[in-house]
């Protein structure tokens, strides 16, 4: 069976200093894998390679069983909502139909089917009665779903989400995992998160990024010593009561907090 | 009652100058190229010594060098992307000093060259209209087909290019539209005083709009506004055309910028 995406060896970096350093991940077709690392770790420039704007110096990419920049067209990509200009006069609707950039000439509008299609993923997404609205009129979590609709506009095989939850308060945020399992049923997403236990609930599998390499755990558990590894510090996971767990540091700052049984305890 | 040529003139750049600053001046500020469209309006100054130096026209001479320096300035940026916003400002001067170098050369008196540093409406010259009007004539259909790739470009760049859109080839098509629009309104505001007509009535069409179809009819509109007012200032009290339409522009960008917001 064809992965989904292959990292083998991958040394990247911006100037001199590699963020990788031959690292590798592979992931298999379907369900969501969670990407967890500290600022900097390289978490985003693994999202650079997968779509092709980063090229590493060395190692080997491939993407849907074909090169990063061939596969663009089936990779749907969720940006953070701050990557959008939300002063620009555009609707929802013209955003989620922004989606179609690239698969239609350029000179060509959406058609019926696009819009149909575009309409139907809003409705998915309990944003319908929001299509009409201003950009700058929405909430962070509103956007962050208009941002989801519009790479699913086109369909992809590959969906990348950065940092998805952020600006989002707990109710969007847990509205959000609601609709991602159910897209993600018949395809594979790619998940970065800084909250360990928000990831940990909702994810398939796990991936580390730190140091300069990847840790893969084929499953939603992350053992204690690997987040110690990533995060450079002492990490204890603290119950607060079933089912609520929190994963907190010995004073070099917060780790996340998991509100579910998945984190590792 | 004949209406004087010279005001009829004016009034005729004013309208086709406003069509091309609705539809440029709005996607300049929509990609945030307001500081590389008043770089090269100083550059294109550059275009206008050499021709002045040379002896030859203004206008083709002017246009291919401000092409030639919009291009220089695309391939700079991509190669020295982390210094984007200096090398605007180094091209900025850069363009402006080989201009005064070229008149210094010349060795003779510049004083021709104030209309088009500071603009001359009420002397604007036949051919100047009438590459207006062909500009227009090439910028109103661009739009129309364009306006989603544009709109999708501007709302995220890095979105647009991963799904396809050659954000690269938009980018350059910009800037030369831009390159070609400074040259071309040159004598209406003024190359120093360009950068205003270029932001201003499309940072306030943006803010009103509900599209950027929209946002760049009532850029054009607003400059039709500016430009009318702007004349009657200058006709009713002798000053100068560029500097009027500027400081009408410049005072309501303000007025609504420190006004309460809705």
């Amino acid at each position: 069976m064809t992965p989904a995406f292959r990292l083998e060896g991958i040394t990247v970096g911006y100037g001199e200093i590699p963020v990788l350093d031959r690292a590798s991940l592979t992931l298999p077709e379907g369900g969501v894998l969670g990407m967890i690392g500290p600022n900097g770790a390289g978490k985003s420039t693994v999202l650079r390679v997968l779509l092709g704007t980063l090229v590493p110096s060395a190692g080997t990419v491939e993407v849907l069983g074909t090169s990063a920049v061939k596969a663009r067209a089936r990779i749907g990509y969720v940006p953070q909502t701050h990557a959008v200009d939300r002063t620009l006069p555009a609707t929802v609707t013209e955003l989620v139909l922004s989606g179609f950039v690239g698969l239609l000439p350029l000179w060509k509008g959406p058609g019926r089917e696009e819009r149909e299609r575009a309409d139907s993923w809003c409705a998915k997404l309990r944003i319908d009665h929001l299509r009409t609205r201003r950009l700058r009129e929405l909430s962070g979590g509103q956007l962050q779903l208009a941002l989801v609709a519009r790479a699913l506009v086109r369909d992809p095989g590959l969906l990348l989400l950065d940092e998805p939850t952020a600006n989002a308060d707990a109710r969007a945020e847990a509205n959000l995992f609601q609709q991602l399992e159910e897209v993600c049923r018949d395809r594979t997403a790619v998940l970065v998160s800084h909250d360990v236990g928000v990831l940990a609930r909702h994810v398939r599998s796990i991936a580390c990024v730190g140091g300069g390499s990847i840790v893969h755990h084929d499953g939603n558990e992350i053992p204690a010593d690997t987040l110690e590894e990533i995060y450079g510090c002492p990490v204890d996971l603290i119950a607060h009561g079933h089912p609520h767990r929190v994963l907190a540091d010995h004073g070099q700052g917060h780790v996340g907090c998991s509100h579910g049984p998945g984190a590792h305890g | 009652m004949t209406l004087d040529p010279f005001l009829a003139s004016a009034l005729l750049a004013i309208v086709l100058a406003a069509i091309a600053t609705g539809i440029v001046g709005t996607l300049s500020v929509a990609n945030r190229m307001v500081s590389i469209g008043g770089g090269l309006a100083h550059a294109a100054y550059g275009g206008l010594g050499i021709a002045f130096l040379l002896g030859w026209a203004p206008l083709p001479v002017t246009l291919l060098f401000t092409v030639l320096f919009a291009l220089a300035l695309d391939a700079l940026q991509e190669r020295l992307r982390d210094q984007a916003d200096t090398l605007t400002g180094v091209l900025w001067s850069l363009g402006m000093a080989v201009g005064i170098l070229a008149v210094d050369l010349s060795h003779r008196t510049a004083g021709d060259l104030s209309a088009i540093l500071f603009g001359s409406l009420l002397a604007i010259p036949r051919e100047d209209l009438v590459a207006l009007a062909i500009l227009d004539c090439l910028l109103i259909p661009l739009a129309f087909l364009l306006r989603r790739a544009l709109l999708a470009q501007a709302l995220d760049p890095e979105f647009a290019e991963v799904s396809g859109l050659p954000v690269r080839w938009l980018k350059r098509g910009l800037l030369l539209v831009v390159s070609l629009s400074v040259v071309l309104l040159m004598r209406v505001a003024g190359l120093v005083l360009m950068v205003a007509l270029l932001s201003i009535p499309g940072a306030l069409a943006l803010r009103w709009s509900r599209s950027l179809g929209r946002a760049m009819a009532l850029g054009a509109a607003l400059t039709l506004v500016f430009g009318l007012a702007g004349i009657a200032l200058s006709w009713r009290f002798d000053l100068s055309s560029g500097a009027s339409i500027i400081a009408v522009a410049g005072a309501t960008y303000l007025a609504v910028a420190l006004g309460p917001r809705k």
